[in-house]
């Protein structure tokens, strides 16, 4: 019923479009590119100033505008960046290219005012956002390290997973609902060092855009938000060298062209040394140990002619932990994208792409008498193939397909030698899924646009595998074996997304939004934060897939000429069969997995209030949420809803870059949240003569309220033509507010008769200072 | 080995600071917690109450209970209160693969529970070494017990230790989910942080064969006790341990068959 409602209303549209008159038109078309680099620039700007229209340069750099035949002044132009006005004749078709350059490598000296500064007005696009690593880059951040996961914290309806954590929850969502990918290819375990780092080096990194939840149908698979990130192209003009040293870690980045203006590489690394001074412990212990991160990140692209474009992009991280030759914990991901652009005419645009991610972990305990290894992981090989379709000015089409095969290897243990353990593998688990999208942005009048789409989405599981029944209890009722290739379980979903903007005038517009999201990998998690151990649970005859609806309203309003953008979003998010583990699950290596999970529902409302000044030497932004969500689990208290871990009342950030001089820029951010939802206990009792903590109600409880406040300072070295050096000073937390990471209920050491609360703060104040350089 | 993990998450315990807060907390109706148990040496039943998480640890005993065991041939055992709360059999001891239940009528209130009391396994010898740790001096004691596992069923285990016939905290469990028929060396460092250990020490071991509800139990209580849970990287959401008993009640009933030995520490 519902499915053919919305097939009507396309049928409609289409009709009610198409039956316009169409005077004669041409089209121009090609891609941006920044002066100095020669990088594609992603959501740059292209508009005709005499009509009034215009477009954005996609994800590849490419744009498409179609005019009616005349002469019109078409203005290219990006934020930081100087506005380049061409002069086109529309009496034909044809390809442009057009380079600009950016007004300063530091900040703006000349104010640019650009039609892309109200895009967040004027765009159908809601609670979405676009991050430049050069535009954070002076955020302070704990221990120094940029980071984009951490930044995005900052923004209204994104929280942090927890002290210094760079997980994210966004709109009352887990932090596996987010749909994490660079340069398209999903990355699993997007944290370093247990999550005090993310994997995303920012100087590998070009654009980084969230979309919290009411996505364009080409993005799905998750039910929260989507972290679309780019890597860099590198420069296709000259050879560029630039990185940092800092307390924790050092960056090295080239960058250059293959052949000039065809072809370019970027290669960037980062590697952590905190164990280089294990050493200095004097411990023979520690000194046989290591302990680091490391990120290596390397792209190529080759343009083959004028309608084709190559890239291939990779990224390998991995931590390694050993103490003592006795002992290895290892993990990371790696990801490999190649991608083909290809225009088949002036309109018509396309990508396709194959991926490919793993993420996996490693674990062994040897000595002279035996060795242990146990590892799991998951592996992804994707085929995908995109279309936009740039039909006029008032009409953009996207549609594509794409096969995932997901390759689950819950997990083994192998073992030599003399060893109390058994060798085990818990059989591969094998689900093939295919997507299907489409959708369309259509300028229905100068003040009123709407973007509509449909994805449909078929998640498969299939053989070689066994599929398990089970009793209340959790007891094996039934195997049944399936053959390879066969058929095991299927789910089929159609999710339909629409985002309408209502222009009030040129400086403020009215949008809405509404998407659903389904998700079929589900990331099993024990503790508080997510750990490198944690499993990637596909949907079976059992774990249902995740499902959400999501509905949000907003208003837009910039002041002062675009020098100001503020936003006011409402939502209500419903989520279904939302995953935990049942109270003393057995997780580990267990192949009846699925009998120790429990599953339930949740909720989330709240409003999203922003502002920010973009512009002067004085810049940030304000972000406040005040928001409730909520969990609701048939088998945890008794089916009472109950506050879910992901819950803040209020969460405020607030975010000020000052630029003092050449020499000097400045910046600070506070944050505020309401504390966790957390469980104590409401009383005790004794067993065996040791007291035992009496729980009665799932996050019952709250933990203080978290703050903290954070400073930097970075100083410019005098900057010559091609080289450039900067210092960085930072104090995470600067008047080392003892925030609570975790509250403990144990028996008091002063009087052994007597129990207590102990809160565990995890950072002090935290100084760093990091080196960067360019030339 | 395990201890080298949890040095590595007592390195970040060590960048952060501990203090004790004041939390106000609810108050809550007393509950019945009956640790009752039944082994092939003896038996005993324990009735007490539990309190509000800011008094002092002192627990109302149950007095005047009907505690009775039952055994698969359905012949019943009344116990009889002792000591108040405490309440005994005077020769009821357990049958290795066989069947118990246990009623207990206490206020007005009545609770049942039941537990299978498995085959024993024997002790084959115990062992131990001196190991040394990053930052500390004083050498900890690992200590060895070494048993075969049969290899036709699932086993579970509980260890108790005592030191100087002082029963140790801790608990120490064992299953043979990934170690199935095999010879066990199965060893325990972990004991508490001011447990040191020196030469002329006698170390007992009691050995307990139990049942799987009875290892889930002691698995899942562990994450309830009121001890240092040792860092930052615990459960989501802690909960009550998973107790056999119906009605509401905590604590447990564990039938079980146990076998010790003892070793004098040397160096």
């Amino acid at each position: 019923m519902r499915q053919s409602n919305l097939f009507i209303f396309i049928i409609i549209i289409f009709t009610v479009n198409f039956s316009f008159a169409q005077q004669e038109t041409h089209t121009l078309s090609g891609f941006i590119y920044d002066g100095e680099s020669g990088e594609t620039l992603i959501g740059a700007n292209v508009f005709i100033k005499e009509l009034g229209i215009g477009t954005a340069s996609n994800e590849y750099g490419f744009y498409s505008i179609t005019a009616p035949s005349a002469q019109f002044t078409v203005e290219f132009s990006f934020v930081g960046y100087k506005k380049k006005p061409v002069k086109v004749d529309f009496n034909e078709s044809q390809k442009l290219d057009v380079s600009i350059s950016s007004t300063s490598y530091n900040l703006s000296e000349v104010v640019v005012l650009d039609e892309k500064a109200d895009v967040n007005v004027k765009s159908t696009e809601m609670g979405t956002a676009e991050i430049a690593p050069k535009a954070v880059e002076k955020v302070p951040v704990i221990f120094g390290e940029k980071d984009i996961l951490k930044t995005i914290q900052l923004l209204p309806g994104i929280a942090s997973a927890g002290e210094g954590n760079s997980g994210f929850i966004v709109r009352g969502g887990s932090a596996d609902q987010n749909l994490i990918i660079l340069d398209e290819a999903p990355v699993y375990n997007a944290s370093h060092l247990l999550g005090f780092f993310s994997v995303f080096n920012s100087d590998a990194i070009k654009n980084a855009k969230i979309i919290k939840g009411i996505s364009s149908p080409e993005y799905g698979g998750r039910l929260s938000s989507v972290l679309d990130i780019s890597m860099k192209d590198g420069s296709t003009k000259n050879y560029t060298a630039y990185g940092g040293i800092g307390l924790i870690s050092s960056r090295l980045t080239v960058e250059g062209p293959i052949v000039e203006n065809e072809g370019s590489f970027i290669l960037s690394g980062r590697r952590t040394y905190a164990d280089l001074f294990f050493p200095l412990f004097g411990d023979e212990q520690i000194e046989n140990s290591t302990l680091y991160f490391y990120d290596f990140n390397g792209k190529l692209n080759y343009r083959l002619g004028e309608n084709d474009r190559l890239f291939l992009s990779g990224y390998m991280g991995r931590d390694i932990f050993n103490f003592d030759n006795e002992f290895g914990f290892d993990w990371g991901n790696s990801t490999a994208t190649l991608r083909w652009n290809h225009i088949f005419n002036e309109k018509l645009f396309s990508n396709t792409t194959l991926i490919y991610s793993d993420y996996n972990y490693d674990i062994t305990i040897e000595d002279s008498e035996q060795s242990t290894t146990v590892t799991s992981g998951i592996r992804d090989i994707n085929l995908e193939n995109d279309y936009q379709y740039y039909y006029n000015s008032n009409n953009t089409f996207k549609f594509g397909l794409n096969g995932i095969f997901h390759t689950f290897n819950p997990g083994e243990i192998s073992v030599s030698g003399n060893t109390n353990f058994n060798s085990k593998k818990i059989d591969n688990i094998y689900a093939l899924e295919g997507n299907a999208y489409f959708g369309h942005e259509l300028k229905i009048n100068e003040i009123f646009k709407v973007n509509y789409g449909v994805r449909y989405s078929t998640f498969n599981l299939i053989g070689e595998g066994k599929v398990y029944s089970f009793d209340e209890l959790g007891n094996v009722t039934n195997t049944k074996t399936y053959e390879a290739g066969e058929m095991i379980k299927s789910y089929n979903h159609i999710e339909p997304r629409l985002s309408l903007n209502y222009l009030l005038n040129e400086t403020s517009s009215i949008k809405l939004g509404y998407a659903r999201n389904t998700q079929n990998i589900h990331l099993l998690s024990t503790s508080s934060t997510t750990t490198p151990v944690d499993v990637w649970q596909p949907s079976t005859s059992i774990v249902k897939p995740e499902t959400s609806d999501l509905i949000a309203i907003g208003y837009f309003k910039n002041l002062s000429n675009n020098e100001y953008v503020t936003s006011v979003e409402l939502y209500y998010k419903d989520m279904r069969n939302l995953i935990e583990y049942k109270n003393g699950a057995n997780i580990f290596l267990n192949e009846f997995i699925e009998s120790q999970l429990v599953f339930g529902d949740g909720w989330s409302y709240g409003i999203e209030l922003y502002a920010e000044k973009k512009l002067g030497d004085f810049t940030g932004w304000l972000s406040y949420t005040l928001s409730t969500t909520r969990r609701k689990f048939d088998k945890i208290d008794d089916g009472e809803s109950f506050p879910a871990r992901q819950d803040r009342t209020h969460d405020f950030s607030v975010v000020a870059i000052y630029k003092l001089n050449e020499n000097w820029s400045l910046s600070a951010n506070w944050i505020y949240y309401t504390g966790l939802a957390a469980t104590y206990p409401s009383g005790k009792y004794e067993i065996e003569g040791q007291t035992v903590n009496l729980y009665t109600e799932r996050n019952g409880y709250r933990m203080p309220d978290y703050h903290r406040l954070d400073l930097g300072a970075t100083y410019y070295f005098n900057k010559s033509d091609n080289r450039e050096m900067s210092l960085t000073f930072s104090a995470y937390n600067v008047y080392a507010r003892e925030n609570a990471y975790r509250i403990n209920f144990e028996q008091s050491e002063i009087d052994p008769n007597k129990t207590q609360a102990v809160k565990l703060a995890l950072f002090s104040i935290v100084p760093s200072i990091t080196f960067n350089f360019r030339f | 080995m395990k201890n080298k993990i949890l040095f590595v998450f007592s390195l970040f315990t060590l960048l952060g600071c501990e203090e004790v807060i004041e939390v106000d907390i609810n108050s809550t109706d007393p509950q019945i917690i009956i640790e009752a148990m039944l082994s092939n040496y003896s038996n005993e039943v324990i009735i007490t109450q539990s309190t509000d998480f800011y008094d002092p640890n002192e627990y109302l005993k149950i007095s005047n209970a009907n505690v009775e065991i039952k055994d698969q041939n359905g012949i019943s055992y009344l116990l009889e209160e002792i000591n108040p709360g405490f309440y005994q059999h005077p020769d009821l001891l357990s049958i290795q693969n066989n069947n118990y239940t246990i009623t207990v009528e206490a206020e007005g209130e009545i609770y049942s529970a039941a537990s299978y009391s498995p085959q024993l396994i024997p002790i084959d010898s115990l062992s131990y070494k001196f190991e040394s740790r990053p930052f500390d001096d004083d050498p900890y004691l690992e200590l060895h017990v070494h048993f075969q596992d049969p290899v036709n069923q699932s086993n579970y285990i509980r260890f108790v230790i005592y030191k100087n016939s002082k029963k140790l905290n801790g608990i120490f469990l064992y299953d043979d989910r990934l170690t199935n028929g095999n010879e066990i060396d199965y060893f325990f460092f972990n004991f508490e942080e001011d447990e040191k250990f020196k030469s002329g020490d006698e170390i007992l071991v009691e050995m307990q064969s139990i049942d799987q509800e009875t290892h889930t139990y002691f698995r899942t209580l562990r994450r309830a006790m009121a001890r240092s849970s040792g860092g930052p990287f615990g459960p989501a959401a802690p909960s009550n341990p998973i107790t056999n008993w119906n009605n509401d009640a905590f604590g447990y009933f564990s039938a079980f068959n146990l076998d010790n030995k003892k070793i004098v520490l040397e160096d």
